[in-house]
């Protein structure tokens, strides 16, 4: 078991890596001057020379990389170039604001998802399975704010069940801040609805077919009591190792939810600071980001690894 | 194992190519069994018309969709605007046929590109295997570890915002994706007698590998790249209402949404009839691509 996570490990290292250096690159490239950016048209360039001096900024390449990636493991991340505040505390803020709309949304998920599956595979290539396959196939392919605009336009505009902006207002308990998530976590759902159901459908599938599934209803026990004491359990692990490597897909569907319907969260501030350029803000998060979702898989392979030893030993 | 935002439909994808390896060649029962495929009938109907209105929308469309009328904005639907107006007193109805244009021109060349380089990267990796594949695999893991959306933004935003950039980072996101599957197919076809024949022969491995393998590993390429199209309407709708592609006036549907959005509860329709399209557009490429893929795997 360690040997497997320490090579997981081992692999993710790297891809980090590489990521950090795309990043830094990107950063680099884009037009404009960093001191001028700060002082403004007006300043002289000697001005603009000696903060360049200052901030570091003509030190070579490599040099500067280093100490940037220096700064970002010990914390200190800079300042933002649009807000002249600190980075770290407000991405820390934005990242807990997206945490609560992803644990919204992996609660709707989960046993939605699991629930249509299994009832899928218990009706194999019946009409419920082929609508439940149908639907879960569609729902993937609809890209976030499709769904969600859809969505916010009928439950929201129209029926006016959700607020259509994600952000309570100051003061709003914790059970009036779900209303204002629910809408918002509903195209994140979708997307990864389709996925986690077949798994689970799979699942059900293999399990109800199998020897003692056919021993246990032989010997006269009741369908539901097989389903549920015999055939679940196995039937579930699968889709359940599955959803954790689903979470890196949150990420993404994040940016496009919380710009859709404006929640001050990660996903956002990475498209903010970087349509503003925001060097600093779109270095760390973009970073913060990419160690998130290595993590988050590693977690997941972990899971599946002990679940499955099986895995363990391929590797 | 298959991680997450490359989308759920992949994992049965790679059964699919796996097991699609023994040389067959796609011909009358696959085509006669497609034809009888209601969901595969259906898929195609829509993309079809959207094809149609994305070629002919200068015919068919009721009023030019550039034209603003300031003395209408935002009108409700009615018997002169079918769809009603948007902001600048434009017709939507026209808007949503013209908007089809702009992402079936970047989807089907991205996905294209995609499929010609990864196909490229897959033959090189499972022909030669060691350490060019090892070297390959390892830059796909790291293309692999952030969300498409992610990149993309960065790339987009920082390069500049056109339908040409965004065709270049779909398909430079997309090619190593590509490079699994036909990379696997490679692997098992690289075994089979034909393959030592030809060695034998004295083929060089670039004829050996474009003539004699690729043929043979037509069709998970095939299925890779009908999914993959549905995919590059997901990832390049989604780069259009970030506003990091094609930009104003065009009648785009990701960034009309983007733009209308600010109207919604005054006009919703402006915003709603682009959205729908585009659902309709994904759901019928992915109908057509299942239904291909089943064809193929029976």
């Amino acid at each position: 078991m360690a040997r497997f996570l320490l090579r997981r490990l081992g692999l993710a290292v790297p891809a980090l890596w590489l990521v950090s250096v795309l990043i830094f690159a990107l950063a680099e490239i884009v037009p404009g001057d960093v001191a001028r950016t700060i002082l403004g048209p007006y300043a002289t360039p000697d001005q603009v020379a000696s903060l360049r001096h200052q901030l570091g900024a003509d030190r070579p390449l490599v040099v500067r990389y280093a100490a940037w990636l220096e700064g970002f493991a010990t914390g200190s991340w800079g300042d933002s170039l649009v807000l002249h505040r600190p980075v770290r505390p407000f991405v820390f803020t934005h990242l807990a604001n997206s945490l609560q709309l992803a644990l919204v949304a992996l609660a709707l998920t989960i046993p939605v998802s699991l629930a249509l599956g299994v009832i899928a595979g218990l009706h194999e290539n019946g009409p419920v399975d082929h609508a439940i396959s149908l639907v879960g196939l569609s729902l993937t392919a609809i890209p976030e704010f499709v769904s969600g605009v859809i969505l916010l336009i009928v439950l929201g505009v129209q029926l006016k069940w959700f607020p259509i902006v994600a952000q309570p207002p100051p003061g709003v308990s914790v059970i009036g801040r779900l209303r204002y998530l629910i809408l918002p976590a509903i195209p994140l759902m979708f997307v990864l609805f389709g996925y986690i159901a077949r798994m689970a459908r799979a699942g059900m599938v293999d399990v109800m077919g199998s020897g003692y599934i056919r021993t246990a209803v032989l010997k006269g026990l009741p369908a539901p009591y097989v389903i549920s004491h015999h055939a679940l359990r196995n039937a579930l692990l699968p889709a359940i190792t599955v959803i954790g490597s689903q979470i890196g897909w949150l990420v993404g569907g994040l940016v496009v939810v919380e710009t859709l319907f404006t929640y001050p969260g990660l996903g956002k501030l990475i498209y903010d600071s970087a349509i503003a350029h925001d060097v600093p803000v779109l270095e760390a998060t973009a970073l913060l980001v990419a160690t998130m979702f290595m993590l988050s898989n590693l977690a997941a392979d972990a899971v599946m690894a002990f679940l499955q030893p099986r895995v363990r030993a391929s590797g | 194992m298959a991680s997450g935002p490359w989308g759920p439909t992949l994992p049965k994808l790679q059964d699919a190519a796996v097991e699609v390896t023994a040389p067959r060649s796609v011909g009358r029962p696959a085509i006669g069994r497609l034809a009888r495929d209601p969901a595969f009938l259906v898929g195609a109907a829509i993309v079809l018309f959207w094809v149609f209105a994305a070629a002919e929308w200068r015919l068919v469309s009721p009023y030019d969709p550039f034209a603003v009328s300031a003395s209408q904005p935002l009108t409700s639907p009615s018997r002169t605007h079918w769809l009603g107006t948007d902001d600048l007193g434009r017709d939507v109805f026209s808007r949503v046929l013209a908007g089809a244009a702009p992402v079936l021109a970047v989807a089907p060349t991205a996905t294209a590109l995609s499929l010609v380089g990864g196909t490229t990267m897959g033959l090189v990796a499972g022909f030669y295997r060691g350490l060019v594949d090892d070297v390959l695999m390892r830059l796909l893991d790291a293309v692999m570890s952030l969300p498409v959306i992610i990149p993309a933004t960065l790339v987009l935003s920082l390069t500049g915002r056109s339908s040409i950039n965004v065709i270049l980072v779909v398909a430079v996101l997309f090619s190593p994706l590509v490079a699994r599957t036909v990379r696997s197919a490679v692997l098992a076809e690289r075994e089979r007698e034909y393959v030592d024949a030809a060695r034998m022969r004295g083929d060089r491995d670039l004829f050996i590998m474009f003539f004699e393998i690729l043929p043979n590993v037509a069709s998970p390429i095939l299925v890779e790249g009908t999914v993959r199209v549905g995919y590059a309407v997901f990832t390049a709708g989604t780069l259009s209402f970030l506003q990091l592609g094609i930009q104003p006036p065009s009648p785009d549907w990701g960034l009309t949404v983007a733009v209308e959005r600010a109207f919604v509860q005054i006009a919703p329709w402006a915003a709603l009839a682009p959205a729908v399209a585009l659902a309709t557009l994904v759901i019928g490429l992915n109908l057509a691509a299942e239904g291909l893929r089943r064809t193929l795997a029976e």
